[in-house]
């Protein structure tokens, strides 16, 4: 999932959110409305977003077949009553009965069903749409797209009319039971199923897909009575007929923060109920004995990174790509962004990820400006040609970005320019190859395997990731991993995969997160999940109460 | 014999002398000259920043941030570094530039506007003066600050800024355009007062064109007031940069000018860093201080009627 780092503040945006945002706790349930950050969203429907700022309402909006335990990180049968499979390959998935939509709706396997093919047909264009590919069937859904001449906008592909809709390898056994056939064993599937593009669908939202993108009709706990509004925000209160364990909360409220506007000033006032404060505010945050005692700091497996654009042909020079990610004093722009935002990453797995912490970059990460000068020297950079760092506004990414250019600049004599796009502009752009320099990569896990840091980010060829990395050599120990037979055998062949990025580099490793999330005082059972607390403050809805 | 000799002419005796007078009235007063040589100070920084410091804004360190200024004025970082590790002495120093030429840009268009409007208004009148009075009016009921930020609006998510030209040149446009008001008016006034003088109509009479009339016989008369506002002038458009800088829409960064610096020193302060924003504070607080001052002294002495 492609991390937007959105959400910090001085927008008073609750006064445009409408008159939800001003409750305290007048909301639909006892447990009052909690306030919470978020940046842009790119789409509300399962298989939609992909991105961070999504992805955070997804989650609560509906109940996948697996939810990811708030403690350990590791999957745990949500809606799934059982997930079984005797070869890796042929997967039975047993579905909980009596469960519906917030409609309605039966969330049956025919539901299931419906959301996967939206996902993985190839006209849909949807950026989780990859996820698919290891069900038997995809490969009929996503054939080759028509030339592009014949486009009628050339940025939307388009396919053959007759594309067939439905992946064979799904078939619905009865109402409550559901048979993937994959095309070759994968062990790590189910742990895949608590993931935004595995949601169920209703047929409602299926047929109006855009009334249901303004009020999505979900399964989970949380349901939206009034349509959400991208630009500011919305809110969705706890559903009475939720089956599941009922959130102690009776709703919560998005108030979106955009172009670099972070919630702590906010935060401060009590309108924002969690808040990671800005490199500016973090010292006197971390100085304030009152706020330590509603502090939460742990390890984020979210990683961030500098992209490179392996399309270009100004970077097509391995040394090139080495002397960049050598030239970048990470420590020290560590120090400007605020000390305990993240911890250097020298590999491209984060250590609090199983298989991860192998130090795969190994010198390559470690600033040495003297080498980085040599190699750079030695490269073929057109002479006087600035580096464009490209990099989208939200949060205080334009000041992080600007001090990995001036650590570069510093080392090397580089002189570098920063471009800014808006959060949906810039996915779209990166995704369709268009960035002509490094550009900004976050990264934060769909689930708790190495794997997740690897395929979907460099996998799938020249076309298919953002960076333009193909590496036959690379595909082949990817696949090599995924046929593995048991979970460590897996893991290690990852890891083998993840060496070989070192040698190709098609982006620098810069950091993993540190979660310094700030609550107010009425937040009681504040959890963070280890595996996707998005950025800018991020709690568990499902398990946080309020006192007023 | 010599009585009957016609006085020698001497041209330019009447201003020159009161130009002089006003220079030694100036002279004499303590305020003037402790804001002569903040002015003086500010002005060399902005022409020649590297007799300052030897340091370069754009080379910043990142381990280096946010060192507090402890040595004052000696030392590696005479004044700390910023958030990014940039020398702040260097940065403050190399800010002035844009901030200076800015305010002297916006005070020339808007004092060449002025003039020519007002002398075209006073010397005319009627249609062409109620054209122009009336502008003045629309104008003047935007508030300056008002003015530029719908005008600014527009330039919004335009690129960085390559040079000093396209860093200053969209606020200056905008604090231009609702900025020249004033000298209209003054312009305009003293034309009408002095259109009448003998001088004047001798002038006329003796066959001079308009436009001679105007920029050689009134003109002259009509600078002294306008001459007597720009100090203050150059004060407020400091301001208003500082303001529009806050807000956002002024000078953009990575450029720096005082107004830059004290929108990101705002941040930091609350934070603990006071520095970041105090010394760009004090200096522009100065800075304003002694053009005030110093306009105020001109006003007085070239219009012995205020005294």
């Amino acid at each position: 999932m492609a991390v937007a780092t959105g959400a910090a503040a001085a927008l008073a945006l609750s006064a445009c959110a409408g008159d939800e945002s001003d409750v305290g706790g007048d909301g639909e349930g006892d447990g009052g409305i909690f306030n919470m950050p978020i940046g842009e969203v790119r789409s509300l429907i399962p298989g939609g977003a992909g991105e961070s700022e999504g992805y955070r309402v997804i989650k609560n909006v509906y109940d996948g077949l697996v939810y990811y335990n708030a403690d350990t990180g590791e999957a745990e049968n949500l809606v799934a009553e059982e997930i079984t499979s005797e070869d890796n390959q042929t997967w039975t998935i047993t579905i909980k009965e009596g469960l519906t939509f917030h409609n309605g709706e039966p969330v049956d396997a025919e539901a299931f069903i419906r959301g996967w093919n939206r996902v993985a047909y190839a006209p849909n264009s949807l950026p989780l749409n990859y996820f698919m590919a290891t069900i038997e069937g995809y490969g009929a859904l996503n054939p080759d797209p028509l030339p592009e001449e014949e486009w009628a906008d050339p940025d939307v592909p388009e396919f053959p009319d007759d594309v067939p809709t439905e992946m064979s390898g799904l078939t619905a056994v009865d109402d409550h039971t559901l048979e993937v056939n994959l095309t070759s064993p994968f062990l790590g599937f189910p742990t895949m199923l608590g993931y935004e593009a595995f949601f169920p669908l209703a047929q409602e939202c299926l047929d109006d897909l855009e009334a249901c993108e303004a009020r999505p009709i979900g399964n989970g706990p949380f349901m939206f009575e009034e349509p959400y509004d991208v630009e500011s925000g919305g809110t969705a209160v706890t559903w009475d007929d939720y089956q599941g364990e009922m959130p102690s909360i009776g709703g919560v409220t998005w108030n979106v923060y955009l172009e670099g506007n972070d919630c702590w000033a906010d935060f401060e006032t009590g309108d924002i109920d969690i808040c990671r404060p800005t490199a500016a505010t973090y010292e006197s945050a971390q100085n304030d004995p009152e706020l330590q005692e509603r502090h939460i700091a742990m390890p984020d497996p979210s990683i961030t990174m500098l992209g490179l654009p392996l399309y270009d042909e100004k970077f097509q020079d391995i040394d090139l790509r080495h002397a960049l990610s050598m030239a970048i004093d990470r420590e020290g722009v560590l120090n400007v962004i605020g000390p305990e935002r993240g911890t250097p990453l020298d590999g491209w797995v984060p250590e609090s990820i199983l298989g991860g912490g192998q130090g795969a970059c190994g010198e390559y990460c470690e600033y040495n400006p003297d080498e980085a000068q040599r190699l750079f020297d030695a490269s073929d950079w057109p002479e006087g040609e600035k580096l464009r760092i490209w990099v989208n506004d939200s949060n205080d990414n334009v000041d992080i970005f600007r001090a990995i250019g001036d650590s570069i600049t510093e080392s090397i004599g580089l002189e570098y320019e920063l471009v800014t796009m808006e959060w949906t502009d810039y996915l779209a752009e990166r995704e369709a190859h268009g960035l002509d320099g490094p550009f900004r990569d976050g990264w934060g896990p769909d689930y708790n395997l190495n794997e997740n840091y690897l395929e979907p980010i460099y996998g799938g060829g020249f076309d298919k990731n953002d960076n333009g990395f193909e590496s036959e050599e690379y595909d082949a120990k990817i696949a090599e991993a995924t046929a593995a037979e048991t979970l460590d055998e897996a893991v290690a062949l990852y890891q083998e995969a993840e060496a070989i990025l070192a040698e190709t580099f098609p982006s620098v490793p810069l950091w993993a997160g540190k979660i310094n999330f700030y609550y107010t005082e009425r937040v009681q059972n504040a959890v963070v999940n280890p595996i996707y607390a998005a950025p800018g403050g991020d709690l568990e809805l499902r398990d946080v109460e309020l006192t007023e | 014999m010599s009585e009957l000799t016609a006085p020698k002419p001497e041209p330019d005796t009447a201003q020159s002398s009161l130009w002089k007078d006003a220079f030694r009235t100036m002279r004499r007063r303590p305020d003037v000259i402790i804001a002569s040589l903040i002015m003086l100070f500010v002005f060399t920084m902005a022409a020649f920043p590297t007799l300052f410091t030897d340091k370069s804004p754009t080379r910043c360190i990142g381990s280096d941030a946010r060192e507090r200024p402890d040595t004052w004025f000696t030392g590696e970082h005479p004044l700390g570094t910023d958030q990014f590790g940039c020398d702040f002495a260097a940065t403050l120093v190399h800010g002035t530039r844009p901030t200076i030429t800015l305010a002297l840009s916006v005070m020339i268009v808007a004092v060449l506007i002025g003039m020519v409007t007002g002398i075209l208004a006073g010397y005319y009148g009627g249609v062409i003066d109620a054209i122009i009075s009336r502008a003045v009016d629309v104008f003047i009921v935007v508030p300056l600050m008002l003015g530029a930020i719908l005008l600014l609006s527009l330039f919004r998510g335009r690129g960085a800024p390559d040079n000093l030209f396209e860093t200053v040149a969209p606020p200056a446009i905008a604090l231009a355009i609702f900025g020249w008001m004033e000298f209209t008016r003054y312009t305009r006034a003293a034309t009408i007062e002095t259109k009448n003088l003998d001088y004047v109509t001798a002038a006329r009479c003796l066959g001079a064109k308009d436009r001679r009339i105007m920029f050689k016989h009134i003109l002259p008369n009509a600078i002294i007031p306008v001459t007597a506002v720009i100090p203050t002038t150059l004060g407020s458009i400091i301001v208003a940069e500082s303001a529009l800088a806050v807000l956002g829409i002024g000078v953009q960064p990575p450029a720096t000018s005082w107004g830059v610096l004290l929108s990101n020193g705002t941040q930091w302060a609350a934070g603990g860093y006071i520095y970041l924003f105090g010394i760009p504070l004090l200096l522009l607080i100065l800075t304003v201080f002694s053009f005030a001052t110093f306009g105020d002294a001109l006003r007085d002495a070239l219009d012995p009627k205020l005294r």
